[in-house]
């Protein structure tokens, strides 16, 4: 992509340059011209269509249109707190049993409509991921969630389900059995002493259990430190970050706090030139790996001996050993250099549920002196605490008659666990099995009493993510079913009167705010707590390294052209229970770029060894996969996400794709998230996949500008040589365009984008937008607003990725405002290109003459359409809504505003307090929700604003700028920390 | 069918013996001395009831018996005295009542005061009467009562007792364009059906109200014409305003011209019966144009409501309530300086001020009972939306009432002289447009605009040129719609 657009870009200089200069001399632009000829001129385009409104008028005094009678209707008495037409903000928690985010709920007129990050909150730093934002859809999903108690199958009432099953846990008590809770992860304090309690009644056990765990990692923190948890990983302060197969930036732990330090570690900008140096090595390609300067696909049987291979040649700069391995593979060496030269200064991370992996990445660590800098012990991880033997223990147990009753949360085994078989058939033996888990699934029907919770968004709770850090919970809404918290239930069985609110009170007010003396209401109002810990003392003990050493020392088993299969969780789908997710779902994959589906990943030497091409079918081990070709997928594997094919869920999320869970396999204890010998084959037949970005090349245009870090330390200009001479060379036959007050603008760092899709459903979310189905997807129909390109240069079989968030430019110059036949789309005097939907007659002149394509037609009336069921159609799914902002008619064009009702907002009350408008203070949903700070907003005339100055920037340059288009959004160069800018692997 | 000889079999077998206690308690008995009447209800009844419970202070009924007239006497005086003189009776009434302090009257005189205690000791809860019908009985009325009760309401039939009177002429069943306080038949029908609603045997024999008492002067109901009134409201209950159809002139005009057009041009191409071909062009001329005359008048007024006043579920008049009152509009309407709308106000800000004030001055108790009803049943008030923008324009009472300081009686009109609300702009796009562009902005009184000082521009004199809204982008399309 480098050497050959540089010859295209200057032919397409000089055709500018003579034209340009021989017109600027005149003093009367065309375009006086034209607006005298119009002025003199009696009739125009609108007086035409005036005149065509009046031959309806004739039918409308022969029908009598009648307006209808719209009631409004007042609270009886009105709560003091809501005011009509205001939002409120209620600082909550989001935890879905894997991923944790302190987030601000905004509340109006009684229905929560969007979240945002806590700003308050040292981990979620007001930012938020793609599933937490999404989540809030999930809260008005009609078809998953379970909407009334249900005992054998049919309804039944909270009352006689509470008699029945206290009554039974006492039998069971009595026969001197066990009640057993199986729950996902458990971070609330509070709940986990109610637990306690709960077990202290009923004896019994409370097992953990995640599908996708981060058990091995437990259980070597366990060995080494003695602690349970994880250390925080600081990439932000990291010089050299080494992963394997660990999507730090995409799902892997607490992938948006990651994604903020690693933004941080990314940062170019005022000056800045050091930058974090990050090897990947991994199997199928992820958002990390595409962010990483050197990138390794690996197959998943190589990686412990990569790993173990790092640890010996460490260990020989440390001076603890003297071997080296034998075929070494090619960049130990220089990594291993690099990493010695960062001790105390860098990360090795693994994605592998192998304890003895863990260990000897422990030991590597250990060696770098990276605990105690870039690795906190003190503050710990603490939102995964499954254990996957647990699970199996569990299984055992229920088949003998140490069990009598289990109770399930937020846990679906008959979906994700690899031994379903054997839980369902350890449920037949118990006295009392009770479901209280919030939606439909596979595991519900094999329960005896469904008792649906209420979803997080109804409920009281807390957390502690982290050692020390604490936020609280708390309802947004009421119920909007005959639910009800599991905590609640926990109480009610145990006999007692109080609620779980009274309980997650009292619990703080004494064990957790009581030394600090704070109230519980503006902790409450806060959300967060977080308080000073002493710093542990830890002592690393490594006895069991020289057994994972030796375990692992051995070459890898089975055939080298085996094909294996690397099983993942996606940005969008995770792993599984967000499924009926209509906006996860549409969510494109931010590599494969495809919706609504889950495919097989092989690389381009595999798929001719199949001879499969992308769309064909293959199956592995009985399960059927369509396949896509993808560029850095290591040869000989698969990657596959989990989380799709459920088969029973809400109305978007069954038969959706394929479930993987059956072939995760266990080793060492834990669950493997990959299958070393699958059985693949060629199925033949074509699947139709919905693909939102066909073609990943730039074909040689200077989209993408990027540098390599030597470069751009000599010339902080590097790669972007062209925006200086383009920026000479403006000159225009238009009037130029004044900007009175504002000249708002908005600035992407390609360096700190990651990729991962917040931004697409944040706007989602604020904006309306609809979901709108494969078959439309397919039919390149995606409504998003805002779109991530993703590119590929270099060779197929490891290239070099770069995103690239596109929303609507706002040119200044906007190519599709010339075109509209009714102005329907026009420039507003603060350099927005505005869009009428009332005027709009869809053309769709503007979408063709758009140069960047971010303009999306109303092909259908999504909003009411029996056709669109996802969940703009019901009442229920509609409560989503945004009441700010238009939803848009059938036959009309839209595109992103730069949300400029929240830009109108925020000068009202500028406006109204009498004062400057802050920088900063508008933030458009995708600005806000960026967990890596990539976005900045503001206003460009204020010259002491964040983008006024990043525009200033040397990396700055517009898209397509050669085409005078004068874009509201500038673009930071993306810079590659690695030697050469055509990295082969 | 002898349908009379039915109609008395049927009242006369659920035979139930109802005792009515009426709770009409200002109903004045001959014998009080109309001075102590009228002082009670002038000083008294704001703060107290005579058999109908506590309102601010305690039910007065019997209150004669329980104290001393001495220390009535001094307590209505001073009450505060009393209090601080530390009178038992006197302080435990005050803790009860939640430390409200009872206004002292040293105004009054002695025999003032004897008269009002004379007033409170004499009166007595008026009434009991042995009703021959089941008073509850709201619906399952048969159709033949239903009826002969709607002959009695419009008037078709004679009173047992004497005369016959059109209801429908004061409590009306059709919709109508000019005021009318009385409560239309069927809103007394969805009071009726109401249980928790009026009774209508006690209303029509003891009328509630003065207003009611005087204008039902003179009439006489027997239980049985009472009990067809029942059957008949019970029918129209929960049903809608019959429709007041005007004479669609237009349509006529439209259609009228359209014959007359066809005429002329079959007698100017074939019957040829006219010889001036004059008068075909003329009215081919005036057609065509009072043709597109309609049609621009109609395609203008698409969908525009400029004038809209429809009937609401109460009958609240603006003009009693901001001109004769002179509420401030921000104190029901109290989120219009800080919110997109300006609220209709919640019941419970209705009975800041009708907790106390039970009579309405037009409409007597009957509108003013429909906010209890409202607040007793949990049901809320349905009003009906005068004002209506199209869901695609945004539009935000804060930007233009706090930011703009707008007045609201610009985009209202004179609310304070409304009986009835009605919509006086069209709140059509180029009304809205016009003002942007002729609406001054305070530019340099607000520092929001520090950035816009690029816009103020001096006249030769050195004062400064108007800057409009339309200057600081007040037409821009995404402004309003988005």
């Amino acid at each position: 992509m480098e050497k050959k657009y540089w010859s295209n870009i200057e032919l397409l200089n000089g055709s500018v340059d003579n034209s340009a200069e021989e017109l600027s001399n005149d003093d009367r632009s065309l375009l006086d011209i034209i607006d005298e000829e119009i002025a003199s001129k009696p009739s125009s385009r609108r007086n035409f269509l005036k005149f065509c409104g009046f031959s309806f008028a004739g039918a409308a005094i022969a029908s009598s249109c009648e307006n209808p009678v719209k009631r409004a209707i007042p609270y009886l008495i009105k709560p003091e707190e809501v005011t009509p037409g205001k939002a409120n903000h209620y600082a909550t928690t989001y935890f879905d049993g894997y991923e944790y985010n302190s987030i601000i709920v905004k509340v109006r007129d009684g229905r929560p409509i969007k979240i945002e990050g806590n700003p308050l909150s040292s981990v979620s730093r007001g930012r938020t991921t793609a599933r937490v934002q999404a989540s809030i859809l999930s809260l008005y999903d009609g078809s998953a969630r379970l909407k009334k108690p249900e005992k054998d199958g049919s309804p039944t009432t909270w009352q006689i389900a509470d008699g029945d099953i206290a009554a039974r846990l006492k039998d069971i008590a009595a026969a001197g059995q066990q009640t057993v809770i199986l729950t996902s992860n458990i971070i609330s304090p509070s709940t986990l002493s109610l637990i306690n309690e709960f077990l202290s009644l009923y004896p019994g056990r409370h097992v953990m259990y995640e599908p996708v765990s981060a058990s091995a990692m437990l259980a070597a923190n366990k060995v080494n430190f003695n602690i349970n948890g994880i250390p925080d990983y600081h990439f932000d302060k990291a010089e050299v970050i080494v992963s394997f197969s660990a999507d730090f930036l995409g799902t892997w732990i607490s992938p948006g706090e990651f994604a903020f330090r690693y933004g941080i570690a990314r940062d170019l900008q005022k000056g800045r030139n050091n930058l974090v140096k990050h090897y990947q090595f991994e199997t199928g390609l992820t958002i990390t790996g595409s962010k990483a300067d050197m990138r390794y696909p690996v197959k998943p049987s190589e990686e412990p001996i990569i790993i173990l291979q790092l640890h010996r040649e460490i260990s020989r700069l440390a001076g603890q050993s003297s071997t080296t391995s034998n075929n070494q593979h090619a960049a130990i060496n220089e990594m291993a250099a690099a990493l010695w030269n960062a001790r105390g200064k860098s990360i090795i991370i693994s994605g592998s549920n192998d304890p003895d992996v863990q260990l000897i990445v422990n030991d590597i660590n250990f060696m770098l002196e990276n605990y105690g800098s870039t690795l906190d012990l003190n503050r710990l991880l603490l939102t995964q605490r499954a254990i996957d033997s647990d699970m199996d223990l569990l299984i055992s147990e229920m088949s003998s008659n140490a069990v009598g009753g289990i109770i399930i949360w937020n846990t679906n085994p008959v979906y994700d666990y690899h031994n379903a078989e054997g839980f369902i058939n350890g449920l037949k033996n118990l006295k009392v099995t009770v479901s209280l888990n919030d939606t439909v699934n596979e595991t519900n029907e094999h329960f005896r009493y469904i008792l649906p919770a209420s979803h997080y968004l109804e409920s009281w709770d807390d957390a502690e993510p982290k050692t020390g850090v604490f936020s609280l919970a708390q309802p947004a809404i009421r119920n909007l079913f005959d639910t009800r918290q599991p905590q609640d239930s926990l109480l009610k069985w145990m006999g007692k009167d109080s609620d779980y609110y009274s309980y997650v009170k009292n619990y703080w007010l004494t064990n957790i705010i009581q030394e600090d003396g704070l109230d519980w209401n503006s902790v409450l109002q806060k959300g967060i707590y977080e308080s000073d810990i002493a710093a542990a003392q830890v002592n690393y003990s490594n006895t069991l390294l020289n057994d994972a050493v030796t375990s692992l020392d051995k070459p890898v088993a089975g055939n080298k052209n085996d094909i294996e299969v690397n099983l993942y969780t996606s940005v969008a789908m995770g792993n599984g229970n967000h499924a009926n997710n209509p906006w996860l779902m549409e969510l494109p994959d931010p590599i494969a770029k495809v919706s609504w589906d889950n495919f097989a990943s092989i690389s381009s030497q595999t798929a001719n060894d199949l001879s499969v091409t992308t769309g064909s079918l293959i199956s592995i081990n009985d399960l059927r996969l369509p396949v896509i070709i993808q560029p850095g997928q290591a040869d000989s594997t698969i990657s596959i996400a989990l989380g799709y094919g459920h088969i029973k869920f809400g109305k978007v999320g069954t038969n959706v794709g394929t479930n993987v869970y059956p072939l995760v396999s266990v080793m060492n204890d834990n669950r493997q998230l990959y299958l070393l010998n699958a059985s693949v084959k060629a199925e033949g037949g074509e699947y139709p996949l919905a693909i939102s970005q066909k073609h990943g090349s730039l074909e040689g245009r200077p989209i993408v500008r990027e540098t390599i870090l030597s470069k751009y330390r000599e010339k902080p200009d590097s790669g972007n040589e062209l925006h200086a001479e383009f920026e000479e060379k403006h000159v225009t036959l238009y009037k130029e365009t004044v900007f009175p007050g504002h000249h708002w603008g908005m600035g992407v760092d390609l360096n700190k984008c990651v990729g991962c899709n917040t931004c697409v459903i944040a706007c989602q979310a604020e904006n309306n937008i609809p979901v709108v189905g494969k078959d439309e997807v397919r039919r390149t129909r995606i409504m998003h607003w805002i779109r991530i390109d993703r590119y590929y240069s270099g060779g197929t079989d490891n290239p070099e990725v770069v995103f690239q968030p596109l929303p609507c430019q706002h040119c200044d110059n906007a190519p599709c405002e010339n075109v509209c036949p009714v102005s329907a789309t026009n420039h507003s005097n603060e350099g927005l290109n505005q869009m009428a939907y009332n005027r709009c007659i869809g053309t769709k002149y503007c979408i063709n003459n758009c140069p960047y394509k971010v303009r999306r037609f109303n092909w259908f009336r999504y909003a009411t359409n029996e056709k669109f069921d996802y969940n703009m159609n019901s009442d229920l799914g509609r409560m989503v809504l945004n009441p700010d902002v238009t939803v848009r008619e059938r036959g009309v064009v839209e595109k992103c505003t730069f949300c400029v009702q929240r830009i109108q907002e925020k000068k009202l009350e500028a406006k109204i307090e009498n004062r400057h408008l802050e920088d900063g203070e508008i933030q458009p949903a995708c600005v806000q929700s960026c967990p890596a700070n990539a976005l900045v907003f503001g206003d460009l005339a204020n010259t002491e604003s964040k983008i006024f100055k990043l525009f200033k920037e040397p990396r700055n340059y517009h898209l397509l700028e050669e085409l005078h288009t004068l874009p509201s959004v500038g673009y930071l160069t993306l810079v590659r920390n690695k030697e050469d800018n055509n990295h082969e692997a | 069918m002898n349908l009379k000889a039915k109609f008395y079999r049927n009242i006369s077998m659920p035979r139930f013996i109802i005792v009515l206690i009426t709770a009409l308690t200002l109903f004045p008995l001959l014998t009080f001395s109309q001075e102590g009447k009228q002082l009670f209800e002038k000083h008294c009844t704001v703060c107290h009831t005579l058999g109908q419970g506590k309102l601010v202070g305690p039910d007065l009924a019997g209150v004669t018996e329980r104290r001393e007239r001495s220390w009535l006497n001094s307590f209505i005086r001073n009450s505060q005295e009393v209090i601080q003189s530390g009178d038992p009776i006197a302080v435990q009434l005050y803790q009860e009542y939640n430390k409200s302090i009872m206004p002292s009257f040293t105004q009054l005189s002695e025999n003032e005061i004897n008269g009002i205690i004379d007033y409170i000791g004499q009166w007595e809860p008026v009434v009991v009467e042995v009703l021959d019908v089941d008073v509850n009985k709201r619906t399952g009325f048969k159709h033949e009562e239903y009826l002969r009760g709607e002959r009695l309401f419009y008037g078709l039939i004679p009173l047992q007792a004497g005369g016959s009177f059109n209801c429908s002429g004061c409590h009306n069943t059709v919709t109508s364009d000019s005021l009318n306080w009385n409560p239309s038949a069927i809103d007394l029908a969805n009071s009726f059906i109401d249980t928790s609603g009026m009774n209508i045997y006690q209303s029509l024999m003891q009328p509630v109200s003065a207003k009611m008492e005087a204008a039902h002067q003179g009439m006489k109901f027997s239980e049985e014409e009472i009990h067809y009134y029942a059957a008949y409201l019970s029918h129209i209950g929960g049903s809608e305003l019959k429709e007041h159809k005007i004479f669609p002139v237009k349509l006529m005009l439209f259609l009228g011209f359209g014959f007359l057009m066809a005429i002329a041009i079959i007698d100017l191409l074939f019957t040829r019966r006219i010889k001036y071909k004059i008068v075909h062009i003329a009215i081919l001329l005036i057609g065509i144009s009072v043709h597109s005359g309609l049609a621009y008048v109609e395609a203008r007024d698409l969908s525009r409501t400029e004038g809209y006043a429809p009937d609401q579920p109460i009958k609240f008049s603006h003009k009693i309530h901001a001109g004769d009152n002179k509420t401030d509009c921000r104190y029901c309407h109290h989120t219009v300086d800080f919110s997109k709308v300006a609220n209709i106000p919640s019941a419970n800000v209705c009975m800041n001020c009708h907790n106390v004030v039970r009579t309405g001055t037009n409409s007597g108790n009957f509108e003013i009972n429909k906010i209890y009803r409202a607040v007793n049943s949990g049901t809320p008030i349905e009003w009906v939306r005068v004002h209506n923008l199209p869901d695609h324009a945004y539009f935000n009472h804060a930007q233009h009432v706090n930011a703009g300081k707008v007045e609201c009686n610009t985009c209202h009109g004179k609310v304070e002289e409304m009986h009835i609300l009605r919509q006086e702009k069209d709140l059509s796009m180029g009304w809205c447009v016009n003002c942007h562009r002729d609406t001054e902005v305070n530019i340099l009184g607000n520092k929001y605009y520090s950035r816009f000082q690029g816009l103020i521009k001096t006249d030769a004199n050195g004062e400064v040129l108007p800057v409009t809204v339309e200057d600081i982008g007040g037409t821009d399309c995404m402004r309003c719609h988005y």
